[in-house]
């Protein structure tokens, strides 16, 4: 198992079980693909190497 | 040609010099409303008399030599998320079933002061996300017309308006314009209001155009651009006049993205874009391979984790007193929002900012950058399509443009997508229109 497979296992086993607190165990079962989604995307952006000094991007830049 | 074959800038034409009633513009619309909508069902509402009465109004001050504006007398329709004075808006949903807006949208607004005709609403999925409207594509009604702008793109495609309103946030008004063989703008993000638009994304909500030719688009561009004080994410960037911009045509310089969209599309999609690319570069366009740069990678991951955490936000409330009349793909991807943590939400704010940062050079290279509009044609059955090459451009709030660039073997329409630099469209409307020189018009799907 890789360090993504890990990270987004772990992401998936505590998304899973915060959907069950706030939502209930049915809801929770019917989200388990959205959550395996979700994961994956979470893990994706956990992992990308964002630089440092970036700041975020809300609205659009002034225009040239 | 007949009235409803009629284009933009044709039928404000026709009607500027008295060629053309507006009033026997609406009534042949209405007429092929009636002949076609069972079928298509693009329009969630039809305003017949607020239409014909405005047609009068218009044909009145025709008569008196009063014109309002460039777009005078032309009708245009507006996805069911756009605000409108007096007309129910819906939004594809129960959770909003009755709801009558007391103002127009910013964008609705901005076409009747130019002189536009609101013909209806057309149909969208819920809420512009996934659970599908009941719109068939006219090129094929088993297909569908793509979403979550489906009655704009399907109304437009089947001549029953020569303009509507779209919205994109992932994928939304680019791929449906494409299935259904149109011209359809996403703006550079903050290029056109979102006030009086149902939200879906804080960041990410564009207003989106779809018409019949880059000609069109660029007039109705020109009359709905702008800052707007009543919308925190409007840019105060000046319009210029993208009609003029469209005669500027030359051959531009073309960076073409293979990496991701032609290895991501279907082989005959591949091809017919390829084939579309040999007749720009054999017309005169300087074509050379571009590289997207790191950030790529997770645009698509960072795009989809903002925009569920924003319509989380967006319809917390209203989902707390409501959740049962929402439909199945929303409300999970309402769930899901509430979930995610608000570190990786910021991360993806600013991959966007590292994504632009890193997109600059390679649009600085070119006039614009060109793959494939979508993977495949128009899919069998309800579901609205992938959306996957419109993400980074929707993240980015780069503007993007698709132009029919021919047929599939089973008859649907395929388009190349063009994206520039932020608040280039000039330049994007000038390639585009140049293209669509070169490649010929999109033809009719045969209804």
């Amino acid at each position: 198992m890789t360090d993504a497979d890990r990270r987004r296992a772990e992401y998936a086993k505590g998304l899973a079980a915060e959907a069950e607190r706030r939502f209930g165990a049915a809801r929770a079962e019917a989200l388990r693909q959205n959550i395996a989604d979700i994961a994956g995307w979470m893990t994706d952006v956990a992992a990308f190497p964002v630089d440092a000094e970036e700041p975020p991007a809300f609205y659009a830049e002034p225009a040239p | 040609m007949s009235a409803q074959e009629l284009g933009v800038v044709d039928a404000a034409r026709a009607i500027r010099r008295r060629e053309l009633s507006p009033v026997d513009l609406v009534d042949a619309l209405l007429a092929r409303i009636d002949a076609l909508d069972a079928r298509v069902q693009a329009w969630a509402l039809v305003d017949r008399e607020g239409a014909r009465a405005a047609a009068r109004q218009a044909a009145d001050e025709v008569t008196r030599g009063t014109l309002r504006g460039p777009l005078h007398g032309v009708p245009f329709g507006a996805k069911d998320i756009f605000y409108s004075a007096g007309l129910r808006t819906e939004g594809g949903s129960k959770v909003m079933a009755g709801f009558v807006p007391s103002y127009d949208a910013a964008a609705v607004a901005r076409l009747k002061a130019a002189g536009a005709i609101l013909l209806g609403k057309t149909h969208t999925t819920e809420f512009a996300t996934y659970d599908p409207a009941p719109t068939r594509n006219p090129w094929n009604l088993a297909c569908t017309p793509g979403g979550s702008s489906s009655g704009s793109a399907a109304a437009v495609a089947a001549r029953t308006v020569p303009l509507a309103l779209g919205s994109q946030t992932i994928g939304s008004n680019v791929r449906p314009a494409s299935y259904c063989g149109l011209v359809g703008l996403k703006p550079t993000f903050g290029r056109i209001s979102t006030r009086g638009v149902m939200p879906l994304s804080y960041t990410q909500d564009h207003v989106g155009l779809m018409a019949r030719s880059v000609e069109d688009i660029a007039l109705a561009l020109s009359a709905t651009a702008g800052h707007d004080p009543g919308d925190p994410s409007s840019s105060r960037a000046l319009v210029p006049d993208y009609l003029d911009a469209v005669t500027r045509r030359r051959a531009p310089r073309i960076g073409l993205l293979r990496e991701f969209f032609f290895d991501g599309a279907a082989a005959e999609v591949a091809r017919v874009t390829s084939g579309a690319v040999d007749r720009l570069a054999a017309a005169g366009a300087v074509i050379e391979e571009a590289k997207l740069p790191p950030s790529f990678a997770v645009a698509y991951p960072a795009a989809y984790l903002i925009s569920r955490s924003d319509t989380a936000s967006i319809h917390a409330e209203r989902f707390a007193q409501k959740a049962d009349l929402y439909r199945p793909a929303i409300r999970a991807g309402i769930e899901m929002g509430m979930l995610i943590p608000g570190e990786l939400y910021v991360r993806s704010l600013r991959i966007r900012h590292q994504f632009r940062r890193e997109m600059a050079p390679l649009l600085d290279r070119f006039d614009v950058l060109l793959t494939p509009t979508t993977p495949t044609p128009a899919p069998e059955g309800m579901p609205t399509g992938d959306p996957r090459f419109q993400v980074p451009w929707s993240l980015s709030g780069l503007p993007s443009i698709t132009v029919p660039c021919g047929l599939s073997a089973s008859g649907l329409p395929l388009g190349i997508q063009l994206v520039s630099g932020m608040f280039s469209e000039p330049s994007l409307l000038a390639a585009a229109a140049w293209c669509e020189d070169v490649i010929g018009r999109g033809p009719a799907p045969k209804l």
